[in-house]
């Protein structure tokens, strides 16, 4: 373990508030300081500056290595005490009742080390304590009744519990990663900068024997590397609460709980709960970045009291950022459902671990169904509502964060573990206007309709170069249809000046990007597709070509296009050229008898039969006669259709055959680039003018071909 | 009339889930069961009783089954399927999570042929052009790799408990999906899994032989003649004499494949199996009779591309020719034919725009393939042949 987590510390956990992941976790928290610190701090920023200066004191945390080990030692030595300050309590807790954990022997007391930031004057402690009333009476209640308690979500190990002995390794640097841009709105204050103070010579000596005695019970209990540190961060927490709110020395230590401990919860087996089983397959692989999870805890506390769909609706709304193609979760959704009606009285962690289970699979689409769907497609208006929501965060931020800073601690501590997800800002998704079955955000779209959310653009530009979105475009960037149109035009026109191919691809990609943002499907999309289509055809750019022809088949078959059958005849040539019979017959199963008889269509099938009967003859006839811009695709493959012929009449002709008899079967125009075109492979010809090529002798050339 | 009431049904799953009866489970959560058609069990919200009888995981099971069988009964294909997907990805985690055994395995197998079928009803009701074809069939596919990489991954049971001896199910559900939306290249990775599992033998009859006519069939369409009729001469000898359907279907591949290989099939096999069409294919190729031979191909053409053995039908021209050709040489007898003369032939049957140089190209593509033993000669307008064996049996041909 490393030596930043040797750290006598101590927020009492809320006994609702720590769940195996958080102990677990808590080992973790102390190393992860400095990355915490960031934003962590700006729930807690006071907890944060505190952090910081420990890491920046190492003589400290020898001495708490010291007393760790005296602690440590003592424990050792009270093995028999140890009746568990059972879990956080079930759905009804009876609210301000605080109940006296069983006394321990009192170990000798070791000083512990503090530095506390700044005084604070008073606040509620109390109901953190609150929480841990009842709590044995609850695990009663939970060891007979197994499965009432897969419904209650403080239970649930969301993170799949690490074995006790060797907690996780922290989450290397990376794993925290920039924040995402948050809107602004629920950006609190950045952290004032609070100087680290040296701490006075001896803290301890300023504690009441309470407070002292209230630590050596806590140690008391420990019974492995885990439980110290586990202890070491609660008690830190719960002190420096203490202090900042001036309670240190009027705080009723005697009453204070003892912290729960993570060996003396040997009932927190994962259970088997079907919805669950993710996390026994996956385990989650990053911590949820540190933003998340104060941001988590700071909503989870600052959001009780309101009611919870609207918590949950938030907390869904941020779904649609990471869309992947998603199955439907109907297990999940009708476990929680059900979970929910049996719950409402537990306030504070529903509405947090809700969305938070599931993060485990960082596909959030996974577990959004239908419903969601609907959801999203309500989007606008939802909008309002998250904002409203955001608000409100900011508006119960000033008061209540402060009160709950060591609640939100623990909370925090227990999405390290959660799988990182972007923090979705419900305002960014009204930006992101993807609607393309097209190329490259088919991956995202998954199950959402789009539809919805196409933004107009606004850019009137005539050009544009093409530049692959990375991310939601903005409506400056994006040009409107008339635009577009104009833009076509000029495209054209250039074209026709001077083909070059580079310009006119470059123009048309970003033409039909706009058009793809902006969820256009008309005529006028059907055009612009055309256009390239017919570009890259004729410069044999196959990669555009397809994608063309791709988009034209769905666009064609969704608002129809005067040019329908033309291109279909490209298409049975394109498979042609990739030899996807597959494809083909799919093609000629869906043509009627009209389209067959079209001229293009019918030129495409009647070279298909010739090609696929090595009928060379006849499909060097064909293609000399290509209709419209057939012939550009069958240059694609003619060179390879040459060679076969070739072979084929070198092994079958003797004794010679003429070079003009080749370049009239072979569809040359000329007799030089029949010449270029036999030159690499070799061959014997029977004379020094090359009239005749010998075929015999040139048997040994045909590997060559 | 019902089959039984709802809680006597969820308290047998629950008594056989108690005792691990993968097969009766397996059949209590089939859409294709009894039960499944009684409208007692068409539950909108089956949560409530559910739970009263059945412990987690099973009850998950069963409510997204009932809930299934509910959408089912409504019509809703599309929400049925849906279920079924939630329903199939739960068990595989349940598969996932019992480590070393496999009793569950024929509960996977029902889950996942009921998912394609369904799948395959919700793409036909799917309304409105513009969505892509096949895309339901494709997260079905999806949702079914998920098994397979259960099933794959679970290396370290013992040979009994395996859940591999399940892949070759899941395996043949896939090619079902992926010939179904014509994606045939994701298949080798499949084939590649099978060929070098150990099981490769174990797998049950029944699954083997419709693994080979699957990779039999693909063989087919990658041009790979031998393999394919190796593979589906495999599956129609083995197949049960009673599958007579499904005997038929092997024959519709076999006999093209058989024939461009050069063994024709007896009238006998063709009536008996219903494939008519066939014969008469069989002996307009066998007389070279291009005439028949084009009539036939337009007048079955429907049934041909419908069973995706156009193309390769068509090849069989070749083999037209090859006989058509050898009647004249056996009529003129003489070593060395005029080009003429084949031509003759052609136009008289029907290839009525054949020219010289086109004969010559057809003969020329035949001697390239070594149908025709012999030359050209262009000067002369010959087809000179070999003076022994000049049109050898295409049997002998490799």
């Amino acid at each position: 373990m490393d030596e930043k987590t040797e750290v006598a510390t101590a927020p009492a956990p809320p006994a609702g508030a720590a769940p195996t992941s958080s102990e677990a976790q808590a080992a973790q928290q102390a190393q992860q300081q400095a990355q915490w610190a960031n934003c962590y701090s700006m729930y807690n920023y006071d907890m944060a500056s505190y952090y910081q200066f420990y890491v920046n004191y190492p003589y400290q945390t020898a001495l708490y290595q010291q007393v760790h080990q005296q602690m440590f030692e003592n424990s050792k030595a009270d093995t028999g005490a140890k009746f568990v300050p059972p879990l956080p309590p079930g759905p009804s807790l009876p609210t301000p009742h605080i109940s006296k954990p069983p006394l321990l022997n009192t170990p000798k007391f070791s000083p512990i080390r503090f530095n506390l930031p700044g005084k604070r004057s008073n606040g509620a402690l109390q109901q953190n304590n609150s929480l841990t009333s009842g709590a044995a009476k609850k695990k009663r209640k939970r060891n007979r009744n197994n499965q009432l308690n897969q419904n209650q979500p403080q239970n649930l190990p969301l993170p799949p519990l690490p074995p006790p002995e060797q907690p996780a390794p922290p989450p290397p640097p990376e794993a925290a990663p920039p924040l995402p841009p948050l809107p602004d709105t629920s950006k609190p204050p950045p952290p004032p900068a609070v100087p680290d103070k040296p701490a006075a010579n001896n803290p301890t000596d300023e504690w009441p024997p309470s407070l002292k005695d209230y630590v050596n019970r806590c140690y008391a209990k420990c019974k492995t590397n885990i439980d110290k540190n586990q202890v070491e961060i609660i008690l830190k927490g719960k002190i420096t609460h203490a202090y900042q709110m001036g309670q240190l020395h009027t705080k009723d230590w005697g009453a204070e709980p003892l912290p729960n401990i993570h060996s003396e919860r040997p009932t927190l087996v994962p259970k088997t709960v079907p919805g669950q089983l993710a996390q026994f397959q996956n385990a989650p692989k990053k911590g949820l970045s540190p933003a998340m999870g104060a941001r988590l805890g700071a909503r989870a506390s600052t959001l009780r009291g309101t009611s919870r769909s609207s918590s949950r609706s938030r907390s869904r709304s941020r779904s649609p950022r990471k869309t992947s193609r998603s199955r439907s979760r109907s297990p999940r959704r009708h476990r929680s459902s059900s979970s929910s009606t049996s719950e409402s009285s537990d306030e504070n962690f529903k509405p947090l671990l809700k969305p938070n289970k599931n993060k485990i699979k960082s596909k959030l689409a996974n577990r959004l169904g239908p419903t969601n769907k609907n959801k999203f497609a309500n989007k606008p208006a939802k909008k309002q509502k998250v904002k409203e929501k955001k608000a409100h965060l900011l508006s119960t931020f000033g008061s209540e964060v402060e009160e709950n800073s060591e609640l939100l601690l623990q909370r925090a501590a227990r999405f390290n573990n959660v799988t990182k997800q972007k923090e979705p800002n419900g305002l960014m998704a009204n930006k992101i206007s993807f609607n393309n079955a097209n190329d490259k955000y088919e991956d995202n779209i998954g199950d959402f309709d789009w539809t919805g959310f196409h933004i107009v653009g606004t850019c009137q530009d005539l050009e544009k170069s093409f530049l692959r979105l990375t991310k939601a475009p903005e409506a400056c960037e994006v040009r409107p249809v008339e635009v577009l149109k104009l833009s076509l035009q000029n495209v054209k026109n250039k074209w026709k000046q001077k083909p070059d191919y580079y310009y006119a691809c470059d123009q048309l990609k970003s033409i039909r990007q706009d058009l793809t943002v902006q969820g256009v499907r008309n005529e006028f999309t059907v055009e612009v597709y055309e256009t390239h289509a017919r570009i890259a055809l004729e410069k044999g750019d196959h990669e555009e070509f397809n994608q063309c022809q791709t988009q034209l088949k769905m666009l064609y078959s969704e608002i129809g296009g005067g040019n329908k059958n033309e291109f279909t005849a490209y298409r049975i040539l394109y498979y042609i050229f990739t030899k996807n019979t597959l494809d083909i017959m799919t093609i000629m199963k869906s043509l009627s008898k009209e389209e067959k008889s079209d001229d293009c269509i019918n030129f495409a099938l009647k070279l298909r039969s010739a090609w696929s009967l090595g009928n060379f003859h006849r499909f060097f006839r064909l293609y000399l006669r290509a209709p419209l811009m057939a012939g550009f695709l069958v240059d694609w493959f003619i060179e390879r259709e040459r060679k076969l012929y070739l072979k084929c009449v070198i092994k079958s002709y003797r004794q010679n055959i003429s070079v003009n008899f080749i370049q009239q079967e072979l569809a040359f125009p000329a007799l030089e680039e029949t010449l270029k075109f036999l030159e690499p492979f070799a061959l014997t010809f029977t004379d020094v003018s090359k009239t005749h090529i010998d075929c015999k002798t040139s048997m040994v050339s045909l590997p060559n071909i | 009339m019902t089959f039984m009431s709802v809680a006597h049904y969820l308290q047998l799953v629950e008594k056989y889930w108690r005792s691990q009866d993968g097969a009766k489970i397996a059949t209590y959560l089939s859409l294709r069961h009894e039960h499944a058609g009684y409208a007692n069990y068409h539950v909108e919200s089956p949560e409530g009783i559910v739970e009263r009888f059945l412990t987690t995981p099973i009850d998950e099971l069963v409510v997204l089954h009932l809930k299934c069988l509910f959408a089912i009964s409504q019509n809703d294909y599309q929400s049925a399927y849906n279920l079924q997907s939630s329903l199939t990805q739960t068990f595989t985690k349940i598969l996932q999570s019992q480590k070393e055994e496999n009793w569950s395995l024929p509960i996977m197998y029902v889950l996942c042929l009921d998912l394609r079928l369904l799948a395959q009803l919700a793409e036909n009701q799917r309304v409105g052009v513009s969505e892509k074809p096949g895309e339901i069939l494709e997260k079905a596919a999806e949702c079914l790799m998920g098994c397979f990489r259960v099933c794959a991954a679970d290396n370290r049971s013992a040979e009994e408990d395996t859940k591999r001896i399940g892949m070759l199910a899941l395996v043949n559900q896939l090619f079902k999906v992926y010939f179904r939306i014509n994606k045939l290249h994701l298949c080798k990775p499949l084939i590649r899994a099978i060929e070098s599992s150990p099981f490769k033998e174990s797998f049950s009859l029944s699954q083997q032989i419709t693994y080979r006519y699957f990779v039999g069939r693909k063989a087919m369409f990658d041009s790979d003649y031998k393999v394919a009729d190796e593979y589906l001469t495999y599956a129609f000898e083995n197949c049960h004499k009673l599958s007579k359907k499904n005997k038929r279907l092997i024959l519709i591949y076999l006999v093209p494949v058989k024939m461009l290989l050069g063994y024709i099939p007896s009238r006998e096999v063709l009536e008996k199996y219903d494939l008519s069409q066939l014969w008469d294919l069989v002996q307009a190729v066998c007389q070279g009779n291009l005439k028949a031979f084009d009539d036939l191909m337009e007048k079955h053409e429907t049934f041909f591309i419908k069973c995706g053995i156009y193309l390769i039908v068509d090849k069989l021209k070749i083999i037209a020719y090859r006989n058509l050709f050898k009647k004249v040489y056996l009529i003129l007898n003489t070593h060395q034919i005029p080009v003429e003369a084949l031509q003759t032939a052609l136009v008289y049957l029907g290839q009525t725009d054949v020219d010289l140089d086109e004969t010559e190209c057809i003969v020329a593509n035949l001697i390239y393939e070594g149908k025709i033993k012999g030359y050209i000669s262009h000067q002369h307008r010959k087809v000179v042949v070999s003076k022994q064996n000049p049109f050898p049996p295409l049997t002998s041909l490799s």
